[in-house]
């Protein structure tokens, strides 16, 4: 059941996409829609089949990430004549989403005792969250890179980039608060030498890269553009690296 | 940023090695500057990672300075600018995280995997005491051992399991309370945390009891509240400076332009 209606929403993400490209706008709308519906109905399946929120494991977290992704393509205002183009990324890289959380198992996460615990459920939310609107900045960079040679009133898409990454970089250190806090009442220590720290740290540490990179020229925005443009993919990376220790 | 990152990225390899595994479990077992300080630890390229990383971030607390001096004399002198000065704030308490952060690691004391049962006491750092009074286990005694991820809902009631801890320092009796899993027992800066309930350890051969013991973290943090207290201070000063930010005159025009091109 929850893998049936995982590949339809699949198939609709793509349906989606192949629409975008060929400019049939009614059809992107529906296609769309209901590709996130069902990518709803996936994780209310998880919850009523676990007992918990959804976004426990790597499977779970990545659907949790399409669902939010392809809402915020679908409802957040834009500029005409550029979220087209947007969307496009958008349907890219929540199909890549999709089939990446297929490596990993589709396995629920029913076990473990205090799964709802709040501060646990916070951390849980606002990681995918995060990672969301970060693969959202990133299709702004993306069209940014491509449009600067043919347009110089492109600036907005590196400037909206900025934005969502600056937000998905306020989720984010949401998120490690709220593991700083389950971690300091059940472990009675937040600071731990392990994977998950570092990737934590590792994250944080590129969104400060990104945020910092000196300049003003054409080319400083240029590398600043790529920089904030490949976070999502360095994050997406990391994870499934970080999975296999 | 970019040698933290690398330097990171090392750790996070060594993190996920079984070679540095015994390494690791002995840095998150104790207080580092203990660790540091423990004569017989054999971890030197750990050691040296570790010395590295604070090596790094004193780097870059070195240039937060020398770059907040500089916004401090732009926003006086030259021209006030409120996200600007926002985004020093945010600066100033990243500072301040950091600070406490590395503080945390320092002061005070942190001891791991404490093992007791039921009567049972263990002498802390700093005069520090703890007795176990009593000990309530309402679940199958399966689960005892098993790592927490196994352990379901139905098998174990962790909000009704507990156990009554009496602190005492120097023989003077400081706290006695119920101590559940996820929620410690707390006394000024110190923290006794229930971890998790685990088979008897020793036991008389004639009077067996099969009451579980506990495993506990006791920590002494001096700079914890702070610490959370500032950490949400430096997310709101993020989104403040973000919600300032979020459209620019120039990036308005172009909006406008591009909207009247199409």
């Amino acid at each position: 059941m929850l893998l049936m209606f995982y590949y339809i929403a699949i198939i609709l993400y793509g349906l989606s996409l192949l629409c975008n490209i060929s400019g049939i706008k009614r059809g992107e709308t529906i296609a769309s829609l209901c590709a996130v519906i069902t990518g709803f109905s996936v994780l209310v399946f998880i919850y009523f089949k676990t007992g918990h929120f959804t976004g426990y494991n790597i499977f779970e977290s990545f659907l949790f990430t399409s669902f939010i992704l392809g809402c915020l393509s679908i409802f957040s205002p834009g500029v005409k004549g550029y979220m087209n183009k947007i969307r496009r990324w958008v349907w890219i890289e929540i199909l890549v989403l999709m089939i990446l959380a297929r490596i990993f198992s589709e396995e629920l996460y029913t076990t473990g005792f205090d799964y709802n615990y709040i501060y646990k459920i916070l951390f849980h939310i606002f990681r995918p969250l995060s990672l969301a609107i970060m693969l959202y900045a990133t299709a702004y960079f993306l069209q940014f890179i491509l449009e600067r040679e043919f347009n110089e009133r492109t600036n907005w898409l590196a400037h909206m980039g900025r934005n969502f990454l600056l937000f998905s970089a306020v989720l984010f250190l949401a998120s490690e608060y709220s593991g700083i806090i389950w971690c300091q009442q059940e472990f009675g220590d937040f600071w731990m030498w392990n994977p998950n720290f570092m990737q934590s740290t590792i994250i944080m540490s590129y969104l400060m890269l990104a945020f910092h990179i000196p300049g003003k020229g054409k080319r400083a925005e240029d590398f600043r553009s790529l920089i904030g443009g490949l976070s999502g993919i360095f994050v997406i990376t990391l994870t499934i690296l970080r999975s296999f220790f | 940023m970019t040698a933290i990152l690398l330097w990171l990225m090392w750790g996070l390899v060594m993190a996920g090695s079984v070679n540095f595994k015994a390494g690791f479990s002995a840095m998150n077992s104790t207080l580092v500057r203990d660790w540091l300080m423990a004569p017989d630890a054999d971890f030197h390229l750990l050691k040296i990672w570790f010395a590295g990383i604070c090596l790094l971030m004193t780097i870059l607390g070195m240039n937060l300075i020398f770059c907040s001096w500089e916004k401090i004399y732009k926003i006086i002198r030259v021209k006030f600018s409120r996200p600007k000065f926002y985004m020093l704030i945010v600066h100033t308490l990243f500072g301040l995280v950091a600070i406490f952060h590395f503080s945390g690691l320092m002061l005070g004391f942190e001891q791991n995997n404490i093992m007791l049962g039921q009567g049972l006491s263990y002498d802390l750092q700093n005069g520090y005491k703890l007795k176990i009074l009593k000990i309530d286990f309402a679940g199958k005694i399966g689960i005892l051992d098993k790592n927490y991820r196994e352990i379901s809902e139905e098998d174990f009631d962790y909000k009704t399991s507990y156990a009554e801890v009496e602190l005492s320092c120097n023989g003077v009796e400081l706290k006695k309370d119920k101590l559940y899993i996820l929620n410690p027992l707390k006394y000024n800066d110190v923290r006794v945390t229930l971890y998790s309930f685990i088979t008897p350890r020793e036991s008389d051969q004639n009077t067996p009891d099969m009451t579980p013991w506990i495993k506990l973290t006791v920590t002494k943090n001096p700079v914890l509240t702070a610490f959370l207290f500032i950490y949400p201070l430096m997310i709101v000063g993020i989104f403040i400076h973000l919600v300032l930010t979020w459209n620019s005159p120039v990036i308005n025009r172009a909006i406008k332009e591009a909207s009247n091109s199409n």
